[in-house]
């Protein structure tokens, strides 16, 4: 047993050393400055494995992978080119970089100024939903289902109040994020337009919703980097400090929504 | 001798001036009723919108304060070559949908077709032509390969209806479904249903891989394949995949993975001997912000390409399509500078001329000697004419 533990442990480390385990599993080409990459990416991810998530190529002769860190709001992405040398990539809210390498594989380092999903509106009495919301929600160990909508797809609209309703249900803090590209007043008026009851009812009483806890805007890098504003509405889950990798696109009937959250409560515990 | 040099001159001029390409992009502003803004200040871009074949009309739903429900959108070509888009009204419900590969109907939520040419001259006054296929939401549908006048086939893929689960409207997603009607063309020009087959209960053979929950269904422009998101598959890859349809038409066929989460990833036309490509919404950073563009996945070359234009700023629809003829699609909101208005509109973008695919066959001849240079203004004049008499727009209006 000792033994087997030994050979686990060295080649562990030998495993670690090449940087096997820090590239993206599919990309297994061959590319200019891998085994500097691969070093990088092991000074990054000393304590944290990264999960890399293939994203579209920005062009034919690249593909992008994306990995979050153990840190909220703050996301690599890597870019394989074919005949060029690789990219690695720093987004959060606060800054950004580019590491970019030379013929020779030296690297040279751009900063630049955090990443902006959206923009407040003058005027609005909206706020975003920041990183730092959702840092807040897993550091408190919060139970939260956070939907993502939009004016401009109409189930997303349509099924808030049926979500909610069921987020409740399961005892979940009901979370509503708004798509970073609407502004306020276009929200609003669908949601009038659509007739959809958005007052929030207790055994004992009923009143109107806040604009503020209504209308958040999106602007996590962290939400997306997941992918959240490709289709709306998008179901995200936290429980016990975590976010689930797992996102359910689009609408799901009661049935199929509290299935995948006992899936995703399993999951985390 | 001298005749035969006029000829030849003359054949090089014709061949010159068939061969002129299309713009690598245009850009087509809503205009009239259209353009007026929603209550909101906002001017819609609509939602779900569907190109036809020949790029000369899209299908909309969420049209705005101003118009009906879903409207069909025409791109006009005005006297001095710049093109534009105005609207017509329909009685249509949101999410009514075009039957792709021909257009030759377009099709209301609950089934009910109609022909376009019939939409344009009387808008809400159209005539049905008959009922029939899939009603649940987010319906697909499209007419199958080897039609002839009696015998057209329609295939529609959605969820089933009406399941009682909790959905405000009734609909239900859960396990995919598709179902065949038959359409036979009466002497009058009008048609009829004549089958429906019964309702196909799709993927039960997936269900130990890709698993049993798909999102963002979409069928292809033949109705033999479709795309979509599996919501939890073994492998935990969440990325957009395309299947075939079974012959039994329940069995689904892993037939190619677009390795990517993508949005709702949409059919282009499959050109002789190739596989149909796909176009797809998906986000990006570029110049430190966030942005989204329009990708398009060639099958045969296993490549993804982006299509945008990086000289203007665009927000992209997630509802891009492909004519016939190559191009892509779709629907809009752009600046041709930083401090610029706000223009809302389409896109048209010839995929050949588009700056990945030059740089493609730059670096890559050998794999891009099949790509032709351009989409031809003579290709898109060939593809409206076919599309004109399917329509039923070569009546006068």
């Amino acid at each position: 047993m000792q033994k087997f533990l030994l050979l686990s442990l060295v080649l562990g480390f030998s495993m670690r050393s090449f940087g096997a385990d820090f590239l993206p599993k599919e990309s297994n080409q061959e590319f200019k400055c891998k085994t500097e990459i691969q070093k990088e990416l092991e000074k990054v991810f000393s304590k944290n494995q990264p999960h890399w998530e293939r994203t579209a190529d920005p062009s034919f002769d690249t593909q992008a992978f994306r990995t979050s860190t153990a840190q909220v709001g703050e996301w690599y992405e890597l870019q394989i080119r074919e005949k060029e040398t690789p990219k690695l990539l720093f987004y959060s809210s606060t800054k950004t970089s580019e590491s970019t390498r030379s013929k020779k594989c030296k690297a040279k380092n751009i900063m630049g100024p955090g990443l902006e999903i959206s923009k407040k509106e003058k005027g609005a009495d909206a706020e975003s939903f920041s990183d730092v919301d959702l840092g807040k929600l897993l550091t408190d160990k919060k139970t939260a289902l956070i939907y993502v909508w939009s004016p401009r797809m109409g189930y997303s609209i349509t099924e808030f109040t049926r979500v909610r309703a069921l987020a409740e249900r399961r005892k979940m803090e009901f979370i509503p994020v708004l798509d970073p590209a609407v502004n306020v007043n276009e929200a609003r008026a669908a949601m009038k337009k659509a007739g959809v009851d958005i007052k929030v009812k207790s055994a004992s009483s009923e009143r109107e919703p806040s604009a503020v806890e209504l209308y958040k805007k999106l602007n996590s890098v962290e939400l997306y980097m997941r992918n959240a504003t490709l289709h709306f509405p998008t179901v995200y889950m936290t429980t016990n400090g975590k976010i689930h990798d797992r996102r359910l696109i689009g609408v799901l009937g009661n049935d199929d929504l509290n299935k995948s959250l006992d899936e995703m409560t399993g999951d985390l515990k | 001798m001298k005749l035969l040099l006029t000829s030849l001159t003359l054949l090089l001029i014709t061949i010159e001036v068939s061969a002129k390409c299309v713009p690598a992009n245009e850009y087509v502003p809503f205009v009239g009723v259209a353009a007026k803004p929603n209550s909101d200040g906002t001017v819609p871009v609509g939602m779900y919108s569907r190109i036809s074949p020949d790029g000369r009309y899209v299908m909309r739903s969420f049209s705005g304060d101003s118009l009906s429900t879903v409207t069909l959108m025409e791109i006009v070509k005005q006297s001095d070559g710049t093109k534009v888009a105005q609207a017509y009204e329909t009685d249509f419900n949101n999410e009514a949908f075009p039957i792709q590969g021909t257009w030759r109907f377009l099709s209301d939520v609950d089934g009910s077709h109609y022909r376009l040419g019939d939409l344009v001259r009387n808008q809400k006054r159209a005539k049905r032509q008959f009922k029939g296929g899939i009603s649940g939401f987010y319906t697909a549908a499209a007419e199958m390969p080897g039609a002839t006048d009696q015998n057209i086939q329609i295939r529609s893929l959605s969820w089933p209806n009406g399941n009682g689960n909790g959905l405000q409207d009734q609909q239900g997603t859960g396990q995919l479904t598709n179902e065949i009607i038959t359409v036979k063309k009466n002497p009058d020009g009008s048609y009829d249903k004549t089958d429906t087959s019964k309702i196909f209960y799709m993927c039960d053979n997936l269900r130990k891989t890709d698993g049993s929950m798909f999102s963002l269904p979409m069928i292809s422009t033949n109705g033999l394949e479709f795309s979509a998101l599996p919501q939890n598959p073994q492998d935990h890859r969440m990325t957009m995949r395309i299947y075939k349809f079974g012959a039994d038409n329940k069995e689904c066929e892993p037939a190619d993975d677009l390795r990517v989460p993508a949005s709702k990833a949409i059919f282009g036309f499959a050109q002789t001997g190739k596989k149909a490509p796909l176009v797809y919404l998906s986000n990006a950073v570029v110049n430190n912000a966030a942005v989204y563009g329009i990708h398009l996945y060639d099958r045969d070359l296993g490549r993804t390409f982006f299509l945008g234009d990086r000289s203007k700023f665009i927000t992209a629809d997630a509802f891009p399509g492909m004519t016939k003829d190559g191009r892509v699609v779709y629907g809009a909101k752009w600046k041709d500078c930083s401090n610029c208005a706000e223009k809302t509109g389409y896109i048209i973008t010839d995929f050949y001329q588009s700056e990945d695919v030059r740089r493609f066959r730059q670096s890559n001849p050998d794999q891009a000697k099949n790509l032709k240079q351009c989409v031809t203004e003579e290709d898109v004049a060939k593809v409206e004419a076919e599309q004109a008499a399917m329509y039923g727009l070569s009546q006068s209006k």
